[in-house]
């Protein structure tokens, strides 16, 4: 009896410094719609990346780079504070955001739906649009003429990026016959490939002309039997921020000033690049 | 990547492990000692408060707890008590390392103390012997040489649980193998980091057993 | 007025009422066996004497200085506490020496830690230290040659033998000139071919007119080393006498089937 009784104080006490925690903050509740005075206080932005190219990746000088890396800097430059990056997995980005680790998803953040038919505007307040993207298989260079049909890769072992765009299309090629494994990153889609322990990656189009077919993914290749739908990158911010005004205001600056069309040259991106930002 | 580039990579996330290990020892040895003392504690209400705490801890995965303290106040209370920069995310790690860890060394202090006879405790007792000197000359190195095994066990796990700090994404050596070599499709590293591991613990356990070997003069 | 002087004590666990009320006096230089069948209460009344136990009521008087008294209230210092205790050596059944020591430092540790507080207090110099530290090597030298274990001031316990272990518990109670010397079944934990030198040595301090009690089943041992023996049964003292009216012409029944019962049992002395 005795025991139960410590247990039950015990218990009580664990509760009544979670409510104390929770009711020292109530000012701060609800604080998202005071993000840009935090940032402008600190100084500085926090985006969530994971390392690919073109969109964020270390050059030969170990220097960040890529689209998305010099975007953010040059919208951060606008605002006047400074743009900051932290490697994530992508399956815990809306963890990262929510939780404040992180202000923004932006790393070829595709406006869409998860794999579950969530749609992500459920999770993130979007910016505008700013790139065209699609997914696009990649399979082993020497696969291409027998992996030539959308069926044909049923039953096969086919990965993604866990909570990516791709995710849908890789499960739905699989069917009820293959498997489908979630990875931490694009990447790491290509390495398993590169490894043969999946048959078949989906990962962003972009991303795979940047990366398959050279370097140490020489012997890869992008898979044309199947054409997902088109779609479009754009930037996460946590819910009811008003960070997502912020940014868009930059972004069409950005615009105005020829500065986005400048960096997406650079990566050779300019195709791709959306062209009247901020009308659709 | 050249091999130097990946070298000076794999040292850098191998040094914030080995800080991760170091500062968890530093801090969780002394801990467990403050937690050993709560659950042994003769008011009853803080004792069980103290047991229930780790059995908590221990009965979760650190993996959990590394979730818990550094996402959960920031998406519940908009508290956020570490800052997003790799330093918080570090001292998020190390705050849930510390925590973990010290309730396991409680347990084994808790174990070492235990075993130490009455008896020792009265004849320093009957010999005039305040209580510190008798914890600092006659239970102390007792109570060392029973922990040292179970301690070694623990820390050399340490070492390799260092590497669950990625779950919040700390640069540790894992996560910098794998979000930036392992991706391009580089395996070598991961040999070499097995290397780093193996070397690392060999060092420990020399280390560990040069101490037993010091303490072996006598039997308890 | 006696030398040591019991009065009283009383002392129960729980239910279990283990002491019902202990009276006895003793003279400066006398040997004082308890004896008594197990659960008698003989352990616990030591353990009383050496502030192990607290006792429910009762006072305990050493040279008219009252050093336990279960009425008083306020909490003795931490000096009187330790003067009191100080006034009681206790050797146990089990030894408990202390492992990582060496024989020479559980002689000298406890002695050495007072030594060195009083002189600190005293805003000693470090070589009146030193020197204080080297009079207490010096003072253990002495007493492992009064229990014959000179050489094995360096050893550590686990080297010795029962009989050796015993005989450096003894002499590490010795060595804070305690003015009662307590012995808890001094040879019960040892081989049967060990107890002689335990007892030998026992014999020798009482030499000395040192005022001792000793609990103990080694009949014989009780018979030639006493002044007084205690037969206690049941919490209470049942007979009290010198050795000759105790295992001669024993009056109480429990102590003549006590007798009768440890008959076989001799004390050997080689």
């Amino acid at each position: 009896m005795k025991k139960i009784v410590s247990l039950l104080l015990a218990a009580l006490m664990v509760a009544t410094m979670c409510f104390g925690l929770a009711s020292c903050n109530t000012p701060e509740a609800g604080g998202e719609t005071g993000d840009w005075a935090k940032i402008q206080e600190r100084g500085y932005f926090y985006c969530g990346i994971t390392l690919y190219a073109p969109m964020n990746y270390y050059n030969e000088e170990d220097v960040l780079v890529g689209f998305d890396t010099e975007f953010a800097q040059a919208v951060a430059e606008e605002l006047g504070v400074e743009a900051k990056f932290v490697t994530i997995t992508w399956g815990s980005k809306y963890l990262e955001l929510n939780s404040g680790a992180i202000d923004f998803i932006w790393n070829g953040y595709t406006f869409g739906d998860e794999s579950d038919g969530t749609p992500r505007s459920n999770y993130v307040d979007f910016t505008y649009a700013y790139l065209n993207n699609s997914q696009c298989i990649v399979t082993a260079s020497n696969k291409l003429a027998t992996l030539n049909t959308k069926e044909a890769f049923a039953g096969l072992r086919g990965a993604a990026e866990g909570g990516s765009a791709g995710e849908a299309v890789a499960k739905d090629l699989a069917g009820e016959s293959g498997t489908y494994t979630p990875v931490a990153a694009q990447t790491n889609a290509l390495m398993e490939l590169k490894a043969g322990t999946i048959d078949f990656a989906v990962i962003d189009v972009l991303m795979a002309e940047a990366m398959v077919g050279q370097g140490d993914f020489t012997d890869l290749a992008i898979n044309n039997a199947y054409t997902p739908e088109p779609e479009v990158y754009a930037i996460g911010c946590r819910k009811g921020s008003d960070m997502t005004a912020k940014i868009n205001e930059a972004i069409l600056k950005l615009v105005e000033n020829g500065k986005l069309a400048e960096i997406a040259a650079k990566y050779e991106l300019s195709d791709a690049l959306i062209q009247n930002i901020g009308e659709n | 990547m050249t091999f130097a580039r990946i070298n000076a990579m794999l040292l850098e996330g191998f040094g914030t492990s080995c800080q991760l290990f170091l500062l968890t020892l530093v801090l969780s040895l002394p801990l467990g000692l403050i937690i050993m003392f709560g659950s042994t504690c003769k008011f009853t209400p803080l004792r069980w408060l103290t047991r229930t705490f780790v059995w908590i801890i221990r009965g979760t995965p650190l993996m959990l707890q590394l979730f818990v303290v550094f996402y959960v106040p920031g998406m519940l209370f908009h508290m956020h008590l570490f800052p997003s920069g790799p330093e918080g995310r570090f001292a998020a790690a190390l705050t849930a390392f510390v925590i973990n860890y010290a309730c396991y060394f409680s347990e084994i202090y808790r174990g070492g103390f235990g075993s130490i006879t009455r008896g020792q405790y009265e004849a320093a007792q009957v010999l005039g012997m305040t209580r510190w000197e008798t914890f600092r000359h006659v239970i102390l190195m007792q109570v060392v040489k029973r922990l040292l095994p179970p301690m070694s066990n623990e820390i050399i796990t340490l070492v390799k649980d260092t590497s669950l700090a990625r779950t919040i994404m700390v640069a540790e050596i894992f996560f910098i193998n794998e979000t930036e070599i392992l991706t391009k499709g580089i395996v070598w590293p991961l040999f070499y980091i097995g290397v780093f591991f193996l070397i690392f613990v060999g060092a420990l356990t020399l280390l560990f057993n040069y101490l037993e070997k010091k303490l072996s003069y006598y039997k308890v | 007025m006696a030398f040591l002087k019991v009065n009283n004590i009383t002392k129960s666990f729980g239910e279990l009422n283990v002491l019902k009320g202990i009276d006895f006096s003793l003279e400066k230089g006398q040997v004082l066996s308890l004896i008594g069948s197990s659960g008698s209460g003989k352990t616990t009344l030591l353990r009383c004497l050496n502030f192990l136990e607290t006792p429910d009521s009762g006072t305990v008087t050493v040279r008219e200085k009252t050093v336990f008294d279960a009425k008083r209230t306020s909490k003795p210092s931490l000096r009187e506490m330790r003067e009191n205790q100080l006034k009681f050596g206790m050797v146990f059944q089990s030894f408990n020496l202390f492992p990582q020591h060496s024989i020479r430092k559980n002689l000298t540790l406890a002695a050495s830690l007072i030594e060195k507080e009083r002189l600190k207090k005293a805003h000693a110099s470090r070589a009146d230290i030193h020197t204080a530290m080297e009079r207490i090597d010096q003072h253990a030298n002495e007493v492992l040659a009064q229990v014959g274990l000179s050489d094995k001031a360096d050893s550590y316990p686990y080297q010795l033998s029962g009989g050796q272990c015993q005989r450096a518990a003894i002499a590490r109670a010795l060595m804070l000139s305690p003015d009662i010397l307590c012995f808890d079944e001094p040879t019960s934990a040892l081989d049967p071919e060990l107890t002689g030198e335990v007892l030998r040595v026992i014999r020798g301090l009482r030499s000395e007119d040192r005022t001792m009690i000793i609990v103990t089943h080694e009949m014989e041992f009780a018979r030639h080393v006493s002044d007084r023996v205690i037969f206690m049964a049941d919490g209470v003292i049942a007979e009290e006498g010198t050795p000759e009216e105790i295992f001669e012409h024993p009056k109480n029944e429990k102590l003549q089937a006590f007798l009768s019962h440890t008959k076989e049992t001799s004390f050997q002395e080689d």
